[in-house]
């Protein structure tokens, strides 16, 4: 049964706050935390946990980055990515790229159970309104150097 | 409506010019007093032999001498009139412009001394030639006498002139030391802006995300929760919090600008310009403008958020245009309204307040032109910049 899981977020409020909602599943195991992109690929290394809850925005080793580098390494675990925006750039960013699903940290109490459970379930989660449609998205630019700011699109009203 | 101080200069230059007509006329008088004279005795005792006589008529001797006064003549009256249209052309930046006339002077007196040497070879009017000489002897003294004298002056001149020079040397580098500390300025503010932009998102935008996951925590564990419980109000708060803060980070700093570009961040700023302002904006926009220098493109966008606020705080106009083209090599902006104009209430424009030096200033540094027009039917601000300026970009961009 799938339950171990790796929390990465660079600001620790984040993380209690992550935790806390997962109290309400006490099945789900927290192996451990991470606090940049170093450290969440070395403790993914050694935890081996079923998800990693992974946030985008993190100095020097970004999410994105860490994603590309964990899918390569062909790790086990499945990838849940936090975000601070919602965009459908960044939905087909992340679904090429390998993660399995996104929430907006705004909506964590909200969504972030219900995508546990449906990537433990494997099913992704890519919340509604977002699914990723190639044609009228610019492909994954080149990331630049600008440490833990992701690409955006229009800030979305709904997701305030 | 004439300021004094030009009336001041315009008499003196009258005074001058009256001055120096009235001394001309006093030595023509003199002049003709001591030449008409002479002529009509010249002319009534011809018991002299014209100078010929001396050269025996030798046609060779004649030649020579009536060639090389006649050229000298010419040569002198030629070479006094050059110094009077010179002392004409710089009557206003040499004071001593009398010595030059003196000059011109003698020189045409010296030259006349030379016709009459030709006169003379066949009509002996030895007395006018002789009064003749007198005239230039009297210039020749006078100049020489009175040149020395002009030596310190002179030095005074060319000292000046160095200084001037130095001066202004001195000017331009200040002025160009002055043009990069306004552009370094304006590259901090950005900088600062965009720490500010990050500061906020990063940090005050993850403790509002951490505290409204606790929140709606403590609601779900809650066994009294209803529609009632003060924490749905503590969400609440939190959401319109964490849209101020996201709006704060985003006009400081758009981060769609640093990932997609003008192309997207001009519509996206427009958009919610209209919403904060409710002034219409119609757009015109070269379609898949694609991507440009990062200097270039925070430049045009700081020139449209500068312009819109100034439309939305100044203008009184509910409707603007924002026009960017590229054509060939060059980028076009502007952004124009149709309120009251940049003029305070009599009509003067306004001085230059800083959001437009600063527009004008980023422009500038970019090797673009950068143009306000305004008038009481409206505002037009235009920022053209070159898209083959490489080393403006290393500038601004090192800086």
């Amino acid at each position: 049964m799938a339950n171990r899981i790796l929390v990465v977020d660079d600001h620790d409020v984040v993380r209690q706050g992550v935790l806390l909602i997962l109290r309400a599943r006490p099945e789900w195991e927290i192996v451990g935390e991470a606090a940049d992109g170093f450290e969440a690929i070395a403790k993914t290394q050694s935890f081996d946990p079923d998800l990693v809850i992974l946030d985008i925005s993190m100095p020097r080793k970004d999410g994105l980055e860490v994603l590309a580098e964990l899918t390569q390494m062909k790790v086990r675990a499945r990838i849940l990515v936090l975000t601070m925006h919602d965009s459908k750039e960044l939905a087909v960013a992340l679904q090429t790229a390998g993660a399995s699903g996104y929430v907006v940290k705004t909506q964590a109490a909200r969504d972030l159970v219900r995508a546990i459970q449906d990537i433990f379930d494997g099913r992704p989660f890519f919340p509604a309104g977002s699914t990723p449609s190639a044609s009228s998205v610019p492909a994954p630019a080149s990331k630049k150097k600008t440490t833990g700011m992701f690409r955006i699109a229009l800030p979305d009203p709904s997701s305030a | 409506m004439v300021a004094p101080h030009m009336d001041v200069t315009a008499s003196a230059a009258t005074r001058k010019i009256a001055l120096g007509s009235s001394i001309a006329a006093l030595g023509l008088a003199v002049a003709a007093l001591i030449l008409i004279p002479s002529a009509l005795r010249s002319m009534f005792s011809s018991n002299f032999l014209p100078h010929a006589y001396c050269y025996l008529f030798d046609k060779k001797l004649i030649a020579l001498h009536v060639g090389s006064d006649s050229a000298i003549w010419l040569s002198y009256v030629a070479i006094s009139w050059t110094l009077v249209y010179l002392v004409w052309r710089t009557r206003r930046e040499i004071p001593f412009s009398w010595m030059f006339l003196a000059f011109g002077l003698f020189i045409v007196a010296c030259g006349f001394t030379h016709l009459m040497e030709v006169v003379v070879l066949w009509k002996p009017l030895y007395w006018l030639a002789g009064d003749i000489k007198l005239l230039t002897a009297l210039a020749s003294v006078v100049t020489a006498v009175a040149l020395p004298g002009l030596i310190p002056q002179v030095h005074r001149m060319v000292s000046a002139a160095h200084l001037s020079e130095d001066r202004r040397r001195q000017l331009e580098r200040a002025n160009s030391e002055l043009l990069q500390l306004s552009n370094r300025v304006l590259n901090a503010q950005d900088g600062e802006r965009r720490r500010i932009a990050r500061e906020l998102h990063d940090g005050v935008g993850q403790y509002l995300a951490a505290i409204k996951m606790s929140c709606e925590v403590a609601l779900l564990e809650s066994p009294a929760a209803n529609a009632s419980h003060p924490l749905h109000e503590s969400l609440s708060l939190i959401d319109r919090c964490t849209a101020e803060v996201r709006t704060l980070s985003h006009l400081l700093h758009p981060p769609l600008l640093e990932e997609m570009g003008l192309a997207s961040a001009i519509p996206w700023y427009l958009e919610g310009f209209t919403q904060r302002s409710g002034i219409r904006v119609d757009l015109d926009m070269t379609p898949n403008a694609g991507r440009f220098p990062q200097p270039l493109e925070i430049a045009l966008f700081r020139v449209l958020q500068e312009s819109l606020t100034n439309i939305h705080r100044h203008s009184g106009s509910k409707h603007a245009r924002v026009r960017f083209r590229i054509d060939q090599d060059q980028i076009r902006l502007s952004i124009e309204d149709h309120g009251k104009g940049l003029t305070n209430g009599n009509g003067h424009a306004r001085r230059d307040g800083v959001g437009i030096s600063s527009m004008r200033e980023r422009v500038r540094e970019l090797g673009g032109q950068f143009r306000l027009t305004s008038n009481s039917s409206g505002t037009t601000v235009e920022a053209v910049l070159p898209l083959q300026n490489e080393a403006a970009w290393q500038t601004v961009s090192s800086s």
